[in-house]
């Protein structure tokens, strides 16, 4: 079998470290046009772009309860470009903006023979507000949850998989979008409270609704997403449009029967939990017993009972009381996926405390303390901010954890508390840019990072819309890049490079020209599939790993 | 050398970052602010690190011109020290704001002047002589640079601060009036100073021993009065935001007594410190005026800047060992 290669070859080497020339480009079908770059590298079939547009109606910014499903309101701001070779519109509303989809093989990655097909699924919307501040997939991955900076929620719902087209795995469309938080003043502290998302979490299913707490600095709020697809008809006292009847034209008594309607989803806040935080809020954590849950501020983490909104309980206090001696705060906590009483929190300075609930009602005192002894030699002026832990993730065996901080990720292994057992440097180039990224606060920046479903490869974000994956069992990593220019037809997910030495090969990108705007802090991986979502400023872009079951 | 640079360059760069901070959407971060001050304490330690290498050097030459003055460096130390006793009541007046959110630099103001004592005291101690020539030789020979870099630091600093009264102003309108008062009388007992004053009226306490002192004042005082028109400036637009009616009349009362504890401060470290120490003075007796506005009762929200600044007592021992 001839395999097109084409200038591939050099590019072969690409992504850091390990993919290293057993890429093998797999030629298939191209869908949509085929305008683009030829040199540029693809193996692709076709790709598919989904383009949705999040918006909302111009005027209004309050609480959504109810939506057509699918239907798309447009922002203000630029419009979204038309792609060439737009086999799809949508329909109703003249704003909605859905464009064509592409479908793709890309190459592989992570070093095996494989078929993928990328699926991008782009928001674009171009306002300050829509900066996407949190992506979550729900237990089953057939939702995905994204919050933004001007505190709304969009939940993207997966289409299913339909017969005549079983290579066309399911997409996502908005299945609701709702204002969940609004910019609210403190008049006691005057303070302004933000109305950023900082993290939706999404509760286990355990009805025909849907659960999910959003939170922002301040504030958490379940709210109970569901569908209502039919209505009742015939009523004795008001007619089809509900105004009441004439009684004298009331002959017979009828029983209202219900009868199927167009498909509306309603999202509803069912729970506020205020006022329990006073520093802002970085994490919330769903208990495994699906009753409790806690949240986490710079100094203390509260546990909530889902059902209760008026009384949390302090589980962990770490706030001095001489805030003089103040030396590190909490950054991010999350419960042990299978133990109901284990928590972990990790800490500014790169420590991370294991707590377990049973030992004692305020859980200042870890069970276990997972810390590296930190190199003498890389004391520095920013060897502080580097070390500060941006997320914690367990992974879901439960057996590890994985911790971000601004340069590495560590993955630990929750019975050896002295060092990881793996780590991951990201983009270590910039350890010579530190003091340019603390001038212009991109080293303040919290990236997250994610588990796929098997626990075999971890994914993280970076800059210039870079996000990196790592193989924990064949040690291979790669770089890819989610951006417009790899969205178009046949445009492939190829991996990317980052030149640090002298020589700057064709490819490569070279540290300088690196975008520090544009960063990927906020992704996920569907719990099961080889979906990923990651979120690039105010885009987001779902990826698709088009493989053969048997592969996982 | 570079290094000295680049940490002072970093310190500059994290005071802006604190002091924007303060004024930005959604309150303080104290997750970063912490680092910021983290970075702070570091760039200050290497910084103090290269001045003392510098110190050394020079120290034996000029030690007998300096015995001659450090009688006098330890009168003005007393004289110093009121006035910095000032700010922490004054911060404690102030602290019925309740924020207990946002980190709270008084107390760090507040430690910050009870550890100068306490150093120079341990100075004295241990003997100053030694050590007050080194510092003394430092303001004299390093003139240019101090001055330079004092201007810059006061350049950041006055427009930090009276933003961030203003900033203050606009949120905590009602409960400065009294305090302010208070605190009115009692820093205009000692030099007056305003920036719709002008800057005639102030009038350094201390002797102008220091060579440095004279054309150092002088560039500072013109970069202060740019930044006062570029704070008026910046004033008017806040002002306008104001939901409270803070009216100039506050803000001109609050920030003579910033500026004034500024003075202070900067004129004790002429005489007795490095500039970067004069930098920290400057830092914490601002941060005193600037916290005082967002302490909460009772619970002072504090950063490890106090640390940072207490640490400073332990450089000058180290100092002084030599």
């Amino acid at each position: 079998m001839h395999l097109v290669q084409c200038e591939s070859i050099e590019t072969n080497s690409q992504g850091a470290g390990g993919c290293g020339n057993d890429i093998q480009w797999c030629f298939t079908q191209v869908k949509g046009t085929t305008d683009l770059d030829v040199s540029e590298v693809h193996c692709g079939s076709a790709c598919r772009l989904i383009l949705l547009s999040m918006g909302e109606d111009i005027d209004t910014r309050k609480i959504n309860n109810s939506f057509l499903r699918d239907q798309n309101y447009v922002t203000e701001g630029e419009a979204l470009p038309q792609l060439p070779g737009d086999d799809q519109t949508g329909g109703g509303l003249p704003d909605i903006r859905i464009f064509t989809t592409f479908e793709e093989r890309a190459l592989e990655v992570m070093g095996e023979v494989e078929d993928r097909a990328i699926i991008n699924a782009e928001v674009s919307t171009g306002r300050k507000a829509d900066i996407i501040s949190t992506v979550e997939f729900n237990h089953t991955g057939e939702l995905l949850a994204t919050g933004d900076k001007g505190g709304r929620v969009v939940i993207f719902q997966r289409e299913q998989e339909t017969k005549s087209q079983p290579h066309h795995q399911g997409e996502y469309n908005v299945y609701s979008t709702f204002q969940s938080h609004e910019p609210e003043f403190d008049y006691l502290k005057s303070l302004e409270i933000e109305e950023k998302i900082n993290k939706i979490r999404w509760l286990p299913q355990q009805n025909a609704a849907h659960f999910l707490l959003s939170t922002n600095d301040k504030t958490i709020k379940l709210w109970k997403v569901s569908e209502r697809d039919k209505r009742p008809e015939g009523y004795n006292l008001k007619d089809e449009e509900g105004r009441m009847k004439d009684l004298s034209t009331v002959t017979v008594l009828q029983v209202p029967v219900l009868k199927p309607m167009d498909l509306m989803v309603e999202v509803t806040p069912r729970k506020i939990f205020a006022n329990a935080h006073t520093y802002h809020i970085n994490s919330i954590s769903v208990n495994s017993d699906c009753e409790t849950y806690m949240s986490a501020d710079d100094l203390r983490i509260n546990l909530w009972h889902l059902g209760i909104t008026d009384r949390s309980f302090n589980i962990v206090d770490i706030k001095p009381v001489d805030m003089e001696e103040l030396t590190e705060v909490i950054t991010a906590a999350e419960f042990h996926p299978h133990h109901c009483n284990l928590l972990v929190y990790s800490s500014s300075k790169g420590t991370l405390r294991l707590c377990d609930m049973r030992a004692a009602a305020l859980c200042d005192k870890h069970s276990k303390l997972f810390e590296e002894p930190e190199d003498p030699s890389n004391r520095f002026f920013f060897s502080e901010i580097t070390s500060s832990v941006s997320d914690v993730k367990f992974s879901h065996s439960g057996r590890y954890m994985m911790t971000r901080d601004y340069l590495t990720v560590k993955v630990w292994d929750l019975n050896m508390e002295t060092k990881p057992i793996e780590t991951y440097q990201i983009h270590d180039y910039l350890q010579s840019k530190l003091c340019s990224l603390y001038e212009n606060d991109c080293i303040f920046d919290k990236f997250e990072c994610a588990w796929n479903g098997s626990d075999s490869v971890i994914m993280t974000g970076a800059y210039n819309n870079f996000f990196r994956m790592f193989d924990r069992n064949t040690k291979r990593d790669v770089t890819l890049e989610a951006s417009r220019e790899n969205s178009k037809p046949r445009a492939v997910l190829k991996p990317r490079k980052v030149c640090t030495g002298g020589k700057r090969r064709k490819d490569e990108i070279s540290v300088d020209s690196l975008d520090f705007n544009k960063k990927i802090l906020h992704m996920a991986w569907h719990p099961t599939e080889n979906i990923i979502a990651v979120a690039a400023t105010n885009n987001l872009y779902i990826f698709q790993d088009k493989v053969n079951s048997e592969m996982h | 050398m570079e290094f000295k640079v680049e940490a002072h360059r970093i310190m500059t760069i994290s005071l802006g970052k604190i002091y924007s901070s303060r004024v930005q959407r959604g309150g303080i971060k104290l997750h970063k602010n912490l680092l910021v001050s983290l970075v702070l304490r570091s760039a200050r330690q290497v910084y103090l690190s290269e001045q003392e290498e510098l110190y050394l050097q020079q120290q034996q030459q000029l030690l007998l011109a300096q015995r001659e003055q450090s009688p006098e460096t330890w009168s003005d130390r007393t004289e110093c020290e009121p006035p910095t006793e000032q700010s922490p009541s004054w911060a404690e007046m102030e602290s019925n704001i309740s924020k207990e959110q946002a980190p709270s630099w008084t107390e760090m103001g507040r430690t910050d002047s009870k550890e100068q004592p306490a150093s120079w005291t341990e100075v004295e101690s241990s003997g100053y002589k030694e050590q007050a020539p080194s510092w003394t030789e430092m303001a004299r020979t390093d003139s240019k640079e101090p001055a330079s870099s004092w201007t810059e630091m006061e350049s950041n600093n006055p427009e930090q601060q009276a933003a961030s009264w203003t900033e203050g102003q606009r949120t905590d309108c009602q409960e400065q009036p009294l305090s302010r008062v208070h605190s009115e009388e009692r820093t205009d007992r000692q030099s007056p100073k305003g920036l719709e004053e002008g800057r005639a009226t102030r009038e350094p306490r201390a002797p102008c021993r220091a060579v440095a002192g004279c054309p150092g004042r002088l560039v500072r005082r013109t970069a202060r009065e740019q930044e006062t028109a570029c704070t008026r400036k910046r004033r008017s637009p806040e002002q306008g935001a104001a939901a409270e009616p803070a009216s100039p009349l506050k803000r001109a009362r609050t920030e003579p007594v910033v500026l004034q504890a500024n003075s202070q401060s900067e004129e004790e470290q002429m005489e007795t410190s490095s500039n970067v120490s004069s930098l920290i003075n400057i830092f914490g007796s601002s941060f005193s005026g600037l916290l005082t506005k967002e302490e909460s009762e009772g619970e002072s929200g504090q950063i490890c800047c106090d640390q940072v600044l207490g640490s400073m007592g332990s450089w000058s021992r180290a100092i002084v060992a030599f």
